[in-house]
């Protein structure tokens, strides 16, 4: 289920990227379990245990999963590019600054 | 003979004395002023019953009010009549009036709060998961230039809007703090 993340964050060690999660789970235990279970090492917000929590409110998500690719400025460069749209873009932006 | 029951033969008022007048003597109608002598009325054989039916007006005739009465109940309906059409489309039209006025006051106050906090948010919005004591102000950078609220947002080419929460475990971080890597910010649940 989180394969291609996984193997994304793996590829990636050692260069300057980041995985970060909004996660909108409403049991912390349990997520942590699946964590665990699932071998998920990169960092998750904790949305408030809700779809509607503040910070998906304030980024005006409303579909899961959703996902965002940023460059090192900080600047939103793709949106909704899952599975090998997401390495291509994560790579474009790698190379752009050198890293790849 | 007493005589307890008098009707006034000018304007027809009914007089009563429980202590009686002497049948004879000269009565002076206290409703229309003028004279009459008190004289055995035709309804005295019946007074008891009469007494009992007109109980209710006693009050009326021994207090001499019977004209008052009349003359104001006849101008109480001249006025009801002349005043309530006039009352019944003011008052639905100050009160349309009033709501409308109440509706814009509304409409111009609510707008300009939201495009405020929109503003707000824009400029520098940090959602924060709990109340940040002292929120760290969005790092400034990348091609939109600092200071410049159109820069930071939501759409591609602007500075992303600053997460300033807590992870799973409850430690504080900021999403500004991998400025200077490639970041996918992934929304997601495991449901």
């Amino acid at each position: 289920m989180y394969g291609h993340e996984r193997s994304l964050v793996q590829r990636l060690e050692g260069k300057p990227f980041a995985l970060i999660g909004v996660n909108s789970d409403s049991d912390r235990d349990e997520l942590k379990r699946v964590l665990v279970d699932e071998r998920l090492t990169w960092r998750s917000f904790w949305n408030g245990g809700s779809t509607n929590g503040p910070i998906s409110r304030a980024w005006k998500v409303t579909g899961w999963p959703s996902i965002w690719v940023i460059d090192a400025k900080g600047v939103i460069r793709y949106r909704g590019v899952r599975g090998p749209a997401m390495d291509q873009a994560v790579d474009t932006l790698l190379k752009e600054m050198g890293a790849l | 003979m007493a005589v307890t029951r008098l009707e006034c033969p000018e304007c027809g008022a009914v007089l009563k004395r429980a202590e009686g007048v002497p049948e004879g003597r000269k009565v002076r109608c206290p409703s229309c002023s003028s004279t009459f002598t008190a004289a055995a009325d035709r309804h005295d054989p019946r007074d008891d019953n009469q007494r009992a039916r007109s109980r209710r007006n006693a009050d009326r005739d021994d207090d001499y009010d019977d004209e008052d009465d009349r003359p104001r109940s006849k101008s109480r309906g001249k006025k009801a009549k002349k005043q309530n059409p006039a009352v019944l489309i003011a008052v639905p039209i100050i009160g349309a009036v009033g709501l409308l006025a109440v509706a814009i006051a509304l409409y111009m106050t609510w707008p300009e709060k939201d495009k405020g906090a929109v503003a707000v948010n824009n400029g520098g919005g940090i959602p924060a998961v709990r109340p940040a004591p002292a929120p760290a102000p969005v790092p400034k950078g990348g091609p939109a230039g600092p200071g410049n609220a159109a820069g930071v947002g939501l759409e591609i080419g602007q500075v992303a809007m600053e997460i300033d929460g807590e992870d799973i475990d409850g430690q504080r971080f900021k999403l500004s703090d991998y400025r200077g890597k490639v970041v996918v910010l992934d929304f997601w649940g495991h449901w």
